[in-house]
């Protein structure tokens, strides 16, 4: 559902997710029954998923009241949930100061016209994609093109990946990669398969368990990301690799000759690593430890050690913690 | 209190007003040596320091399923109709207005209710603040950087480090994978910590003279400076990494040993952990730990605190005895709380929604004990039919600090000077 709904209209997105048993069992939408429902959902629909702020908790008790109808069931040891007409309340609500006989359906439209909403949105999305604050202007043209687009999702995606602030700081990025980002990304530019369980376990110790958040919130982002456990494991990420957790980088990484000057150490191991951004100041000290790690005359066997320190100093190191 | 030697403290404290990135630009460009660093965390290993240690419950714990009110109990069984036990009360030893969950018995010598009668907590009932939000997210924000706005920032603990740290990274440590939010601070390191006996940095084929030089390589590239709070995160955050490693070197299975049983389960081992670290002169200060479970029993409550406070009751109660064990339970105040508290009327899916009027208790040889602020009058709600809020956490917080930090609390929390104070320290 998110897959195929992530780029729909917004209406469509938070129609299926409301829809959805997981969410449904996960925020005690189902089993919420008329005269005593369950806030659960109706208050985190609007604070993390739709508004933010703009709402009372009689806006929360009355939408709790209109969001009520669904039940759990449990046939053959799997839990699943259907909607009975008889458990709806079915009465007058007033939510954000509009009266009516409001059921699910209506509480949906209700969240995604509301004034909070396009704003929400649009700062929520940004941030995801860009370090750089969003500036008022930017802002208003954002929400333009997504209410105009009939709140299409992608529409205002696009709008945000085309802007000039994303590539604004590609000589001195900021943005802390996330876990699944660093693992994964490293994988990808280095052309190595997921070959071990070794990494969805040092994505655990980085602090992000996919499927798993802390919280129906999710996790804190940017430097939240960072802690001494999680950067340790991020070293860990790059002795596993060079070590033959993945076999391609293991072996690009043992060879090296007696005669590589430090820049073609550097090279070698920045192109066998795929790359990461690598700070100008960084790179001369790098520099520095390859003249320096001889110790006099190199010979083969250490070569190919400076060579190996290298690679995981690249990707270790803290500038390939930010894109 | 016995001041951390700390050459860089006005500059630091200069820094705290700026950005986080340019302080911590500003404050990486002056490296201290590693030497230097450990002699300041030696120097910090005062006798007697105060440590205080954070125990969250995530979620918003049930104040009144936790202890219920035993003076209240007519009002109690209409509020909470199937979730209540009847008559199947327990009063809390010396304390007969007050009964507690059974899974709060748990655990070595009676688990809580057990140290409740020893005289080792102290009971906030009624905690919250004025016109509580509901939110999780903002009450828990709230309640972590130890103000009523909605912003980002530094931690309140964070914040004391920062004013009365040094450049130990220990002194502040979080027994996760992830730092907690109550511990970010402007400028002063800090640490998280699983597994002390694997934090050493290791780099692959580095064995001898080579571990010296990717030690030394690595020393080097993570002490250059960042304008951006990103990547200057990265590179503080680096460069503690190693520090942590150094300085938990000496730590191995022999000081890791508990002198009590702990029970199973990740919580127990964070304490059991946590208590050793402690007792070693590493120059732990501040500490925090999440409890395990669910505590936001919308539905399925009955299974879901007995699971929680169960964990929580064993682990607690373990880590008590084990400080005590070890001869430092003296200098150690453990801060049990939850974001905020939940409905006096339950739901019809067995459990209860968000409220206020929530609960929090401080454990330890030192704390005074017994019931330390009133219990919220069940036949009094507030107009959306929570608890009244009998104490402003932000008060407890400034006692913490006076009486067990003894720190100035207007340097470290904005609504101090305003806030009322509880003898909460004997």
């Amino acid at each position: 559902m998110l897959r195929t709904r992530s780029l729909d209209t917004f209406l469509r997105l938070v129609e299926g997710i409301m829809n959805d048993p997981a969410i449904q069992l996960y925020l005690s939408l189902a089993g919420s029954p008329k005269g005593a429902p369950n806030e659960n959902f109706a208050r985190e629909l609007m604070e993390l998923f739709t508004l933010g702020s703009g709402y009372s908790e009689q806006d929360v008790r009355e939408m709790a009241r209109a969001l009520t109808g669904w039940r759990r069931r449990r046939v053959n040891g799997i839990v699943s949930t259907y909607w009975d007409p008889a458990a709806h309340d079915d009465g007058m609500k007033t939510i954000f100061g509009q009266s009516g006989p409001f059921g699910p359906d209506d509480v949906i439209v209700l969240v995604t016209t509301h004034p909070a909403h396009a704003p929400f949105l649009v700062a929520k999305l940004w941030a995801f994609f860009v370090t750089e604050p969003l500036d008022p202007g930017t802002a208003a043209a954002l929400q333009s093109t997504y209410l105009s687009s009939g709140q299409s999702i992608k529409a205002l995606v696009g709008a945000i990946l085309a802007h000039p602030a994303l590539y604004a700081r590609l000589e001195a990025p900021d943005m802390v990669k996330w876990p699944a980002v660093a693992v994964a990304g490293a994988l990808r530019t280095t052309g190595s398969p997921v070959s071990s369980r070794a990494y969805a376990r040092l994505m655990s110790q980085m602090g992000q368990r996919l499927f798993r958040p802390p919280s129906v919130a999710g996790w804190d982002w940017g430097p939240a990301w960072l802690s001494t456990n999680a950067m340790h494991a991020r070293v860990q990420l790059a002795s596993t690799m060079v070590a033959g957790g993945s076999h391609g980088v293991r072996v690009r990484a043992g060879r090296a000759g007696a005669d590589w000057t430090p820049a073609q150490h550097l090279d070698a191991a920045l192109l066998t690593m795929g790359r990461p951004w690598i700070a100008r100041d960084t790179q001369a000290i790098l520099l520095s430890v390859a003249r320096d790690f001889a110790d006099g005359e190199p010979t083969p066997a250490r070569a190919v050690a400076l060579q190996r320190l290298l690679c995981q100093l690249v990707l270790a190191g803290p500038d390939a913690q930010v894109c | 209190m016995a001041r951390c030697y700390d050459p860089y403290e006005m500059t630091r404290r200069q820094l705290v007003g700026r950005g986080v990135g340019a302080g911590l630009a500003l404050y990486g460009a002056k490296l201290l040596t590693f030497d230097r660093m450990l002699e300041q965390a030696a120097a910090q290993d005062v006798p007697n320091a105060p440590v205080l240690v954070s125990v969250f419950l995530p979620g918003g714990c049930d104040l009144l399923a936790a202890f219920p009110p035993l003076d209240q109990v007519g009002r109690y069984n209409d509020l909470r109709a199937s979730l209540s036990p009847g008559d199947g009360f327990t009063p809390l030893p010396n304390e007969s207005r007050l009964g507690f969950h059974p899974a709060l018995a748990d655990g070595i010598n009676g688990g809580i209710a057990g140290m409740f009668g020893n005289g080792r907590i102290g009971l906030l009932p009624g905690i919250d603040y004025a016109d509580p939000d509901l939110s999780h997210f903002h009450s828990r924000n709230f309640w972590e950087r130890g103000q009523i706005t909605l912003q980002g920032g530094t931690g309140w603990l964070g914040r004391w480090l920062d004013v009365h740290g040094s450049a130990n990274p220990l002194q502040g440590v979080t027994m996760d994978q992830r730092q907690s939010p109550l511990l970010t601070t402007a400028t002063a390191p800090n640490a998280a910590i699983t597994d002390p006996e694997t934090a050493a940095l290791r780099f692959a084929y580095m064995e001898g003279s080579f571990a010296d030089k990717a030690d030394a390589a690595w020393a080097k590239m993570t002490a250059l400076s960042r304008a951006t709070p990103g990547a200057a995160a990265a590179m503080q955050t680096a460069k503690d990494t190693q520090s942590v490693g150094k300085l938990l070197a000496p730590v191995g299975a022999s000081a890791l040993a508990a002198p009590v049983v702990y029970p199973g389960g990740e919580f127990a081992g964070q304490l059991r952990t946590l208590a050793a670290l402690i007792a070693q002169p590493l120059g732990v200060r501040i500490a925090t730990v999440d409890a395990p479970g669910d505590y936001d029993t919308h539905d399925n409550q009955a299974a879901d605190l007995q699971d929680a406070l169960g964990q929580l009751s064993r682990g607690l109660s373990a880590f008590q005895a084990d400080l005590e064990a070890r001869g430092v339970a003296d200098r150690v105040l453990t801060f049990v709380w939850s974001e905020f508290g939940r409905r006096p009327r339950s739901n019809r899916s067995g459990g209860t929604d968000h409220g206020a009027g929530g609960m929090a208790w401080v454990q330890g040889t030192r704390a005074v004990s017994g019931v330390l602020s009133d219990f919220p009058d069940l036949s009094r709600l507030d107009r959306l039919d929570n608890l009244a809020v009998t104490v402003d956490f932000r008060s407890v917080y400034a006692s913490l600090l006076e009486q067990w930090l003894a720190s100035d609390a207007t340097q470290i929390l904005p609504d101090a000077a305003n806030a009322g104070r509880l003898q909460l320290i004997r």
